[in-house]
């Protein structure tokens, strides 16, 4: 909030109708959970946003924490009476994409941390049916008091949940099918903008017995329309869950060269896609520990042919030092017998197929795992440990200060080696027009927990002191939304106010997408109250010129 | 005289002791705080914990906050509310105030004790 603004007001609402609205609220939610004052009102603020203590800060008006499905219906119906934008977060822990915070100034938070009940867990049909508020460690918890034999798929952070996390196309690192969360989730119950409760799939019908297990019931597959969008608010979801492995190994392949990546990820995508192993972790050796600064000699190279990288150098240096070029961890899951078996078929397709490639195990565990073996698991998000450790990559290094945390830039790009190279050029030269040193090495690996695609990911610093600098992000993230888009690269996912921009380049035909949604979104929810703007998508009232 | 010092000497121990036993619910309430959000990123090994023992490399300072001997509760509720570099500031849904205040008697007196 600026000194000067007194109180920050939903947009088109006047202070009057705003208060008369609040009085409203707090008598449905109680008093205690209708947050207004300046003081709680800053903890929803986005603490990784691009326009910390900016005019276009999104900063909300007022937040409203419900318990029941029935208060959300009522303030949805209050919402309507006065057009008050509302937004809905599960618990809020978007870092990166927006955290607590609402997509514009003054829209008004629908925080359902409370909503925390895990409405089942079976571990013979191997689902569960949770609220908005349950978090991964939740989950975790409740699943290893319970000595159930199921483990959920989760992301790197394990305070998110599985309902935000998928329905913002989270993803994560066990099989292909379930670290895409939206696609291994089953079954929702959605409240809609005129305050009615909707039931989808299997849901729809009264006593259905599978609501968890099939995804379609009868008729339109609808759950897509809940996801990066603003139809509805969701107030439960099922979600299919990964039986435990009797036996867990990971296994290191390094390469030595840097085109050996075009036919090890030939090999690779067609292990994943038999589901004889898990999700492949690559990564480049090259790269130094976090936190320590890299050889002097390698870093010359990356400016070294007319400012930009040396590549036969750096291949040179790599040989020279015995460093191999690509290292990628995989796990193998399954009984002692498979994963062995599997294990030597890994070994045997790679050093066939790549003179220099080398398979070695690094750990292999009975499960269940004993605390020590949980304790210090290389990749514990890939048995479905949650933890925050993946905040190592913003931390203080030795060589360098913390960061305030960062804005991720995510484009989808085919899981194909050359296409990987290609990429890394096309970024380091866009850095390198831009006149900034660049991000990407020709030895930046590829993000590989989307299933059937890569993602080839910057994480751009913001700042809550330096202004110059979030501007300058700013336009660095735009420009390469474009770039990217120019090369059929299109982002997975992003912060608000990159959102138009993503959105904008999925414009086939005329923009045909996006009028479609925005058709939908006038019949569905014609007073614009739900999440106005979320993922490019804005009621006629709104609108304005934004994509005409 | 003597029978009323008597029952106000047993009336301000039997309040001590509640008060003692009060605060001793809270402090373990506020562990829980703390194995709940805090210990993921500043238990021992932990990303926070790395980052400060850089920060206190050439002090006697602890990196590890559980044994940090001059933790002022405000400054814990502080961090807790503004956050600090990448750590987010935490929600009076996630943390309310009274878990909030266990949580800063738990790290303010666990090593003054
Ligand atoms: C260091 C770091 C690592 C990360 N690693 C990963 C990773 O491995 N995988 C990954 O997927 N992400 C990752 N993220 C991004 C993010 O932190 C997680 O995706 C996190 O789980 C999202 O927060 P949440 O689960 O609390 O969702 P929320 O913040 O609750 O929700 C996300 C968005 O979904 C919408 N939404 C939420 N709930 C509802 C609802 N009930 N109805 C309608 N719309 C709703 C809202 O638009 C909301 O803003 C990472 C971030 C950081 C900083």
């Amino acid at each position: 909030m600026s000194k000067k603004e007194e109180i920050i007001l939903p947009n088109g609402v006047n202070k009057e109708d705003f208060l008369k609205a609040i009085s409203e609220i707090e008598k449905i939610v109680g008093t205690k959970w209708v947050f207004k004052t300046k003081e709680d009102l800053d903890l929803y603020r986005d603490a990784y946003s691009p326009y910390w203590d900016e005019l276009e800060e999104p900063i909300p008006s007022l937040a409203i924490a419900p318990k029941k499905v029935e208060e959300i219906q009522e303030i949805v119906r209050i919402a309507n009476k006065y057009t008050l934008p509302i937004f809905p977060i599960s618990t809020g822990k978007n870092l990166g994409y927006g955290s607590s915070a609402p997509n514009n100034r003054g829209d008004v938070v629908i925080d359902l941390k409370r909503m925390n009940k895990i409405i089942e867990v079976n571990d013979k049909r191997n689902y569960c049916i949770l609220e908005p508020g349950v978090s991964y460690f939740d989950l975790y918890e409740y699943c290893e008091k319970n000595n159930l034999n199921v483990i959920m798929d989760i992301p790197d952070p394990g305070w998110g949940s599985p309902v935000g996390n998928s329905l913002d196309h989270g993803w994560g690192y066990t099989y292909g099918q379930y670290r895409d969360h939206f696609g291994a989730h089953c079954g929702m119950e959605v409240v809609l903008a005129n305050g009615e409760v909707m039931r989808t799939a299997m849901g729809a019908l009264p006593g259905s017995k599978t609501f968890a297990e099939n995804k379609y019931g009868y008729g339109p597959y609808l759950d897509g329309l809940f996801s990066q969008s603003n139809f509805g608010i969701v107030t439960k979801m099922g979600f299919w869950m990964m039986p435990k492995p009797e036996h867990y190994t990971l296994a290191v392949l390094t390469v030595p060269k840097r085109d050996d990546l075009i036919p090890l990820v030939e090999i690779m995508n067609y292990l994943e896609d038999s589901s004889i192993i898990g999700w492949p972790l690559y990564r480049s050796p090259l790269n130094p520990e976090y936190g320590k600064p890299m050889n002097p000699e390698l870093k010359s190279y990356l400016t070294s042919k007319n400012g930009k990288p040396d590549i036969d150098k750096i291949q040179d240096y790599a040989i020279r030092n015995d460093i191999p070029y690509w290292q990628i961890d995989i796990p193998v899951y399954g009984n002692k017998d498979s994963v062995e078996a599997n294990i030597n078929y890994i070994k045997q397709r790679f050093t066939k197929a790549i003179d220099g490639a080398k398979v070695k195990v690094i750990e292999d565990y009975d499960l269940p795992l004993t605390k020590k073996q949980a304790k210090s698991l290389k990749h514990k998000v890939t048995l479905g440990i949650p933890n925050l450790e993946i905040f190592w990559l913003s931390t203080r290094g030795e060589n360098f200060g913390p960061k305030d945390g960062h804005v991720w830039f995510s484009p989808i790009i085919p899981r194909d080696g050359k296409e990987l190279l290609k990429c890394q050029e096309i970024y380091i030269d866009t850095f390198h027009e831009l006149g900034m040193e660049s991000m990407i090495t020709p030895f930046s690996h590829p993000r590989t927990w989307m299933y059937r695609a890569f993602c080839f990911m910057i994480g751009f610093a913001n700042s809550r002191t330096d202004k110059e600098k979030n501007e300058q992000m700013r336009k660095v993230y735009t420009t390469m939304v474009k770039v990217a888009a120019k090369h059929g690269w299109g982002d997975y996912r992003a912060a608000p106010p990159f959102q138009d921009a993503v959105s904008g380049v999925y414009n086939f035909n005329n923009n045909i997408l996006k009028r479609f949604t925005q058709e939908l979104k006038d019949t569905i929810d014609p007073n614009g109250i739900l999440a106005p703007g979320r993922g490019g998508i804005w009621p006629k009232r709104l609108r304005g010129d934004k994509n005409a | 005289m003597l029978k009323n010092m008597k029952t106000v000497l047993f009336v301000s121990v039997l309040a001590a002791t509640s008060l003692l036993a009060s605060n001793s619910t809270d402090y373990t309430k506020g562990k829980q705080v703390f194995d709940k959000w805090c210990v993921h990123c500043h238990g021992i090994g932990m990303p926070a914990t790395n980052a400060l023992r850089i920060v206190y490399k050439e002090t006697n300072i602890s990196p590890v906050l559980e044994q940090r001997k001059d933790l002022d509760a405000e400054f814990v509720k502080f961090i807790v509310r503004h956050g600090r570099y990448s750590m987010p500031f935490f929600r009076k849904t996630e943390i309310n105030d009274e878990q909030l205040k266990n949580l800063a008697l738990y790290l303010s007196t666990k090593n003054k004790k």
